[in-house]
Order: structure tokens, then sequence, then C-alpha cells
């Protein structure tokens, strides 16, 4: 009983974490016992399941908006309740439920039948929910080994793949040496600080004069596993590969929420515990990284004929970016991550959603720019509104995409990073030119086949219309993006 | 007793460990193993810290990795058996099918 009482508050706080735990259960057991019965169920398995997965993601994004607790840490200061934790949740959230609402009939046209997939939809709800609202090293450490085991099996899901197979094979051998990285790293911070909580390493490193190379090697091994996890740009190798080789339901899912939850752990580690540390590490660590990858984000995709190679391309450029905004290190650059992560995760969500569609109709394993060709012609609308998005991912005015890259050029300009800032306008030029020449194929290129596109399904044609409208028209009312990116900016640093 | 010599032993393993990943260019469970060794020297390191400073947070932190490392070689090994029924070998080199 006095237990119970002990960790009353903590309990209170962490519900949608419980909750999805709890259903994570719930959801087995239904889908084990429904597919035990029969090979017949599993066509009335599936729908089953897309809907007791969506009202759990739905009720658990409830549960977190009602959290009752501002800012709090809970469990002996393992985990985090605050405003920054609490939006970068719902934006998982939201971003999970695009997945689901997708999912069914891509699994029903590509003959998946394996329930388990919602469950491992909703542990990788709950694995980014921790974390996000990880306040020390073994949580972070825990949670992300949680979503990557979870990712390797998922980028091995088509078992009669080659292509599948080797992504997962690849994904797994590579991403376990970053996850060793991580811990040789916080074994030599715990060694020169003694903790490994981020509050206290915050105060112990506050009035640092003399720091060993310890904490400086640890912090750079630390870092570059988070930025590998992301796919920035010394450690991409394996992005476009694994975006490939996965089925593209499984893509979809690693290209729209894991970004949001590592991008958090980044800025609580760089800005929260290590912030004295910024002017030596961080500005030309993030600065070194974040030209790097846009230089190969627009190189590589340059050559690319593969549409999920060049998104994958794309979305280095695009994690370029938000570690230029990490690197000018003021409130501005953070704001300007966080309204980046949101446009860039609706923009990348209207793209790969598409991308699943042609899936569904092509007939080729792996989706070239020749598949894309028809549907200007089928489907002229849904047309115009992914070249309205790649525009908005090129950075054309009015769209929401020219505004993030604005907000992080702001960034730049303001603390003095002006020829880091002209780079990054001129690898942008760059990429605009494949980002152009693929509409230029989707609209002026022949082809000699007449090309059948399926209709949308009620889930996508939503996705596509919320997160299409969202960016078009972003800019009828912009301070609603803008305020709450700054006020959870602000939450990070008091 | 000086703790930086015990510091040497684990990061000698670390060593070893990650460079059987990046060296070996023809087995996968080699890699494998390198991938256990290199998760277990990380784990040796922070009992030897832990026992440096007095404090209880290394050797938490030690068993939790060999929770983590069990689960990862299941996983890893399963991955390897789907990558073995669809190729037929594992040899890591021929696993360039995505270059081209």
């Amino acid at each position: 009983m006095k237990f119970a009482l002990i960790f009353q508050n903590d309990t209170v706080a962490f519900l949608p974490e419980l909750f999805l735990a709890i259903s994570i259960l719930v959801v087995l057991l239904h889908g084990s016992f429904l597919g035990v019965t029969a090979a017949s169920l599993h066509s009335y398995l599936t729908p089953s399941m897309v809907r007791l997965t969506s009202g759990t993601l739905f009720l658990s994004l409830l549960l977190v908006i009602n959290n009752p607790v501002e800012s709090q840490t809970l469990w002996n200061a393992i985990f985090i309740a605050d405003y920054l934790s609490t939006w970068a949740k719902f934006i998982i959230f939201i971003g999970l439920l695009f997945c689901v609402s997708v999912s069914e009939s891509y699994m029903f046209s590509a003959r998946f039948r394996a329930y388990e997939f919602f469950v491992f939809i909703l542990g990788i709800a709950l694995s980014l929910c921790l974390l996000i609202s990880s306040y020390d090293l073994l949580s972070i450490y825990l949670s992300m080994e949680f979503l990557s085991l979870i990712f390797y099996v998922l980028a091995a899901w088509k078992k009669n793949s080659y292509f599948s197979a080797e992504a997962g094979l690849k994904y797994f051998i590579l991403g376990s040496v970053a996850s060793i990285f991580f811990l040789f790293g916080s074994s030599l911070i715990y060694f020169s600080l003694g903790t490994t909580n981020l509050a206290s390493l915050a105060l112990l490193t506050e009035n640092l004069s003399v720091s060993s190379a310890f904490i400086y090697f640890g912090l750079v091994c630390i870092v570059s596993a988070l930025l590998f996890k992301l796919g920035a740009a010394p450690y991409h190798m394996w992005i476009a590969d694994v975006y490939e080789g996965a089925p593209t339901l499984v893509s979809l899912i690693f290209a729209l929420v894991p970004k949001v939850a590592f991008f958090v752990v980044v800025l609580r580690i760089a800005f929260t515990s290590f912030w004295s540390l910024f002017p030596t590490l961080w500005e030309d660590f993030f600065c070194i990284c974040g030209l790097l990858s846009l230089f190969i984000g627009c190189l590589c995709g340059l050559g690319e004929t593969k549409i999920k190679r060049i998104l994958a391309f794309s979305s280095v450029g695009h994690v370029g970016f938000l570690c230029l905004g990490l690197a000018s290190g003021s409130i501005e650059g953070i704001q300007a991550v966080l309204f980046y992560l949101v446009f860039y995760m609706l923009t990348a969500a209207f793209l790969w959603v598409y991308v699943l569609h042609l899936d569904l109709t092509s007939n080729s394993s792996l989706l070239t720019f020749a598949d894309a060709i028809g549907l200007v012609r089928s489907n002229p609308f849904l047309g115009f509104g992914v070249v309205l998005m790649i525009f908005s991912l090129a950075g054309i005015p009015p769209f929401g995409g020219f505004f993030a890259k604005l907000n992080i050029f702001i960034g730049l300009v303001d603390s003095s990073f002006f020829i880091v800032a002209i780079f990054a306008v001129l690898t942008s030029v760059i990429s605009a030119f494949y980002y152009i020449r693929l509409i230029k194929i989707f609209y002026f290129e022949k082809n000699n086949n007449w090309f059948f596109f399926a209709p949308l399904t009620k889930g996508a044609s939503i996705v596509l219309v919320l997160s299409g409208l969202i960016i078009i028209f972003f800019m009828l009312s912009p301070n609603l993006f803008y305020l709450l990116s700054y006020k959870v900016g602000l939450g990070l640093f008091f | 007793m000086d703790f930086i010599h015990f510091f040497f032993v684990s990061t000698l393993l670390f060593v070893i460990g990650v460079g059987g990943v990046i060296l070996n260019r023809t087995n996968i469970v080699v890699v494998l193993m390198s991938l256990e060794l290199a998760l277990l020297s990380v784990s040796l390191n922070f009992i030897i810290f832990s026992a440096c400073l007095g404090d209880l947070t290394g050797q938490i932190f030690a068993i939790f990795i060999l929770v983590i490392a069990a689960c990862e070689s299941s996983i890893g090994l399963a991955i390897i058996l789907v990558y073995f029924r669809v190729r037929g070998s594992i040899r890591i080199d021929q696993a360039s099918l995505l270059k081209s």
C-alpha cells in the first residue's frame, strides 16, 4: 500500500505508457485466439486488428493530451514528463495512426496475413513514448533497443524476398554496432562523471572548466549512435538500402515516426545535460554532420532512378537541415528543429502513402521512376498533390516546407553561421534539381503503356488530405505552429 | 590499485569486437560473435567503473546489457535464418543485391 502511495504521481503521469503496455498484451491475445482457429479467418482478422490498434493509439493520444502533470521527473528520475515529451508523443501517435490507417489495404493486396504487425506497431508506440520521456542514459539505451529490435524484425518481414532479408541483415548488423557505440560512450561518461542521470549530469557539467577527453569522446560516441539511428551523414550508409529493401509499409514507418523521438533525445542530451559544452563540442559537431548530410543528400540523390532510394537520400538531406538547426544553439534553433520535424513528417507521410499506392499497382519489386509516369493522367488530382508536396520538400515559397527551411536559416544567421547558411542554400538548390526532375518525369515523360491505378482507400485518402492540406494551406494560419513550437522549445530550457 | 589498466583490457576487447564486425568479409555468424564480444566488453567496462567509483549504477547497467545482448543475438540468429532460407548461404560478401 505504501509502495503504491510513493509512486502515485508517477503512475498518473505514466498512464499512456501503462495503458499501451497492457493493451499490447490484449491485442496479442486477440490476434492469437482469432488467428489460430482457421486460416480463412485471416481476411477477417486484419480489419479487426486495424480497428483495435487504431482505437488503442487514439485512446493513448487522449491520455497523453489529458496528462495532468506539467513538468516532473518520474520513477527515481529515470523518466520525465514535460511539454516537450507531451507534444512529441502527440506527434508520434498521429504518425502511427497514419501508418495504421493505410496498412489494411496494403496488407490485403500484398498478401501479408500477419497480425503480429499490429502488435509491433503498438510496441513501436510504447518504445517511442519511453524514448521521448527518457531522462537517464540507461532508459534511453533500453528504449532505443526496444525500438531497434522491433525495426530489425520488421525490415526482414517479407520472408520470401531477397531484398527484405538483406535489408534486415544490414540494418541489424549496423544498428547493433551503433548501439554498442552508445553503450561505450555512456560507460565513459559514467566513468568521468559518476552518474548516468541527465539532470545530475547537467548539474555536474554546469561550471566545468577543464573537461577530460573521456567526456568528449563519450559524448561523440553517444550522439553518433543517435545520429546513426536518424540517418545523418557520416552514418547514413544503411538508410538507402534499408528503405529500399524493406516492405514499403515498413519503410513508411521508418520514415515517419522515429525521427521525432531521436531528435528529442539529442535535444535533451545536447541542450539540457551538456549545455556547457556547446561552444567546444556541439557547434562544430552538428555543423559538420549537418553539412555532410546536406552534401550527401543532394549529391547521391542525383544519380538515383529508384523512388524509395530518392526519398531515403532526401531524408538524409532533411536530417542535415535539422542538425544545422541544432548547431545554431539558440531558442530559435530549437523552435526551427521542432517546426521542421512536424512539417517533414507530414510531407513524408503524403509522399510515402503515394509510394505505397504505387507499390500496390506495379509488378516490379523495386519501384523506379518509370512506374510513376502514368499517375497524372489516371488520377490528375492526386498527381497535382504529389507535385505540390515535392515543391514543398524542395522549399518553394507558399508551402510549409519553405517556412521550415526559412526558420533554420534564420536560426543560423542569428548565431552568425553565415558561411554555413550560404552552403546550406547552395545544396538546397542542387537538391531542388532532382525534386524538379521528378516532377518533369511525372508530367512530361511519354509512355507507351497505359497504366492502371487502383482507387485510394478511405484511410489512405484521409491521410493524404490531412497532411496535404496542412502543408499547402499553412500560410493561412501560421501562428499556431510557431507559438506551439516556441512554447515547447522554451520548456526545454526552463 | 590502478583501474586504468582494467580499462585498457576492456577497451582492447571492444576494439577487437568492433574490428571483427568491420573487417570480417565472409561469415555472418562471426559478425554476430564479434557483436557479442563488444557488448560483453562494454558490460565489463561498466562493472570496472562501478567498482572504481563505489557506485551501483554501473552494475545495474551491466545486468541490463546482458539481457539486451541475449535478445539481440536471438533476433540476429532469426534474421540470419531468414536470410539463409532465401539465399542459400550466409556469406556476407554476397549481400549486395540492393547496391546495384
